[in-house]
């Protein structure tokens, strides 16, 4: 008799293997551990039994109470945990990386998937881990390597106009746009940035000295400053595509900054900082650290 | 009634996402005109993360609104999975799990195997050790001289030691032969299973199932 463990266990092996990390990492494993700990239960094999589509997202409450006895209540707590953390994430990278269960889609539906992606997801998109980032950035170059010969496809133009409209909040601080209140939207701080940088090619430096000094920017915590980095940046990659890929090999074109390889760029040499190649927190921080004025930071420039 | 099947099919429309941003106009698309209601479905739907029956809940609910009756997730979650099979996939698989743990051998031919197991096979002790290791979260008492590139954690210690458990016990089931019996066999196959890029849970999974299977 076939051992249907084993037979689940070769079909979890045969899922996309960034679902299999999300789903069995160590990250998982911690959640679904302290489940364990708290209802005396073992739920590893339960949750292969998800991942596969053994079992539905609807049976699981059903499954927990008749399997293990559970109350309504302890179904319902598990579930709603491993929604959260395990299967949530899970479900939020294969939105991100939408080819990992429909491979054959075509261009058009690729770029359906992306603008959607950009019209409702945008903060959620920047702010996730490297693999979702990653995936989004290799779809985008796919994308646009499908439109090259096409001058009239301009598929970086319309995902900038996209950001440009965008009314999703990113940050939470009181914000002022022309001198009047406004909500702190993604196309708002796109307009701020415009009116006070202009609507040229922007490098890292002027994007620091509008970090450090803008009157909406100064006020905000360090992980907001790093999505409203990370957001213009963003606009600027897709807006100035061409300018930006000339600048960087192509081993390191990116549209969303990935943040474990951006920690990677070393400050080089004492007194001597390699601007360019930091982040604009990071010029911030080196700025703040030596009490640098952003006249000081410019003349560092190399 | 529909039951649905093939392991693609339920994977995509588990982890399905192209309509995770979209959950209140689609209830309101299939029918439901009362706004508390959708918004209530809306919000029961991302929480359980049950984009792929977004449409038929509506449908659910909206039939019962026509109806006259009252509408509550509760209700509406009861319509769904009686129509869509839930029951009979929950049975099915805790009945298979059962049937994959007790192999069709008499209760005493089942004892003895287990003896001649458990004897035969020193390693099955390092495994429960390690297994409790990993359940209290302690770490193993002698420190592993782990190769360069290894994570250091306790967790990645603990599930090296897991693996190496594992392959010492498929090289010893494998020795035993046929004198293993069914449940020698059944070892063999799970304890093949940890690979070199498995996941924790795959290795949590074919430990606890092997433990299971000799207690």
């Amino acid at each position: 008799m076939a051992n249907y463990i084993t037979e689940c266990l070769k079909k979890f092996k045969a899922l996309p293997r960034p679902v299999q990390e999300a789903v069995g990492g160590f990250a998982a494993l911690e959640i679904i551990q302290d489940l364990e700990k708290k209802y005396q239960i073992k739920l590893g094999f339960f949750v292969i039994l998800v991942a596969i589509g053994e079992l539905m997202m609807e049976d699981i409450e059903g499954y927990l109470q008749k399997k293990y006895g559970l109350s309504a209540e302890a179904a319902a707590d598990i579930n709603d945990t491993l929604q959260e953390n395990v299967f949530g994430p899970a479900i939020e990278m294969v939105a991100a990386n939408p080819e990992l269960i429909a491979p054959n889609l075509t261009i058009a539906e690729q770029k359906k998937n992306i603008f959607n992606l950009f019209k409702e997801k945008l903060v959620e998109t920047i702010s996730a881990d490297s693999n979702i980032i990653n995936g989004v950035n290799i779809l985008i170059f796919n994308i646009i390597a499908s439109e090259l010969a096409d001058e009239n496809l301009m598929f970086e133009n319309d995902l900038a106009k996209i950001i440009l409209e965008n009314q999703a909040r990113l940050t939470s601080k009181p914000f002022r746009l022309l001198g009047k209140p406004a909500e702190p939207t993604i196309a708002n701080w796109l307009k701020d940035f415009i009116a006070k940088c202009g609507s040229d090619y922007f490098n890292s430096l002027i994007l620091s000295e509008y970090l450090i000094n803008s009157e909406n920017a100064k006020n905000l915590s360090a992980e907001e400053k790093k999505l409203l980095a990370k957001t213009l940046t963003l606009y600027r990659n897709l807006k100035f595509f061409s300018a930006t890929a000339a600048e960087v090999p192509m081993e390191g074109w990116e549209f969303i900054s990935v943040d474990e390889e951006r920690s990677k760029t070393p400050v080089i040499n004492e007194n001597n900082y390699n601007l360019e190649n930091m982040t604009p927190i990071e010029i911030k921080a080196l700025g703040e650290a030596n009490n640098f004025t952003a006249e000081d930071l410019k003349k560092m420039s190399r | 009634m529909e039951v649905e099947g093939g392991v693609a099919k339920n994977f995509a429309a588990n982890f399905r996402s192209s309509a995770m941003t979209q959950t209140h106009e689609p209830i309101h698309g299939a029918g439901v005109e009362n706004e508390a209601t959708t918004e209530e479905l809306a919000q029961y739907i991302q929480k359980k993360k049950l984009y792929s029956k977004t449409a038929e809940i509506g449908q659910e609910a909206a039939a019962l609104e026509k109806s006259g009756q009252s509408v509550t997730t509760d209700g509406v979650m009861a319509q769904i999975k009686a129509k869509y099979g839930s029951d009979e996939r929950v049975n099915s698989a805790i009945q298979k799990e059962s049937e994959a743990q007790v192999e069709p051998a008499g209760e005493e031919k089942q004892k003895e195997e287990k003896q001649k197991v458990v004897a035969e096979i020193p390693e099955m002790g390092d495994l429960i050790r390690a297994m409790n290791d990993l359940k209290s979260g302690r770490g193993p008492d002698v420190p592993l001289n782990l190769g360069k590139g290894t994570l250091n954690s306790q967790e990645m210690r603990q599930f090296n030691i897991l693996i190496q458990t594992l392959n010492n016990i498929n090289k010893s089931v494998r020795d035993l032969g046929a004198g293993g019996g069914a449940l020698g066999n059944n070892i063999k196959e799970l304890s093949r299973r940890p690979e070199k890029n498995s996941t924790p849970l795959e290795i949590k999974v074919v430990a606890e199932a092997i433990e299971k299977s000799i207690s």
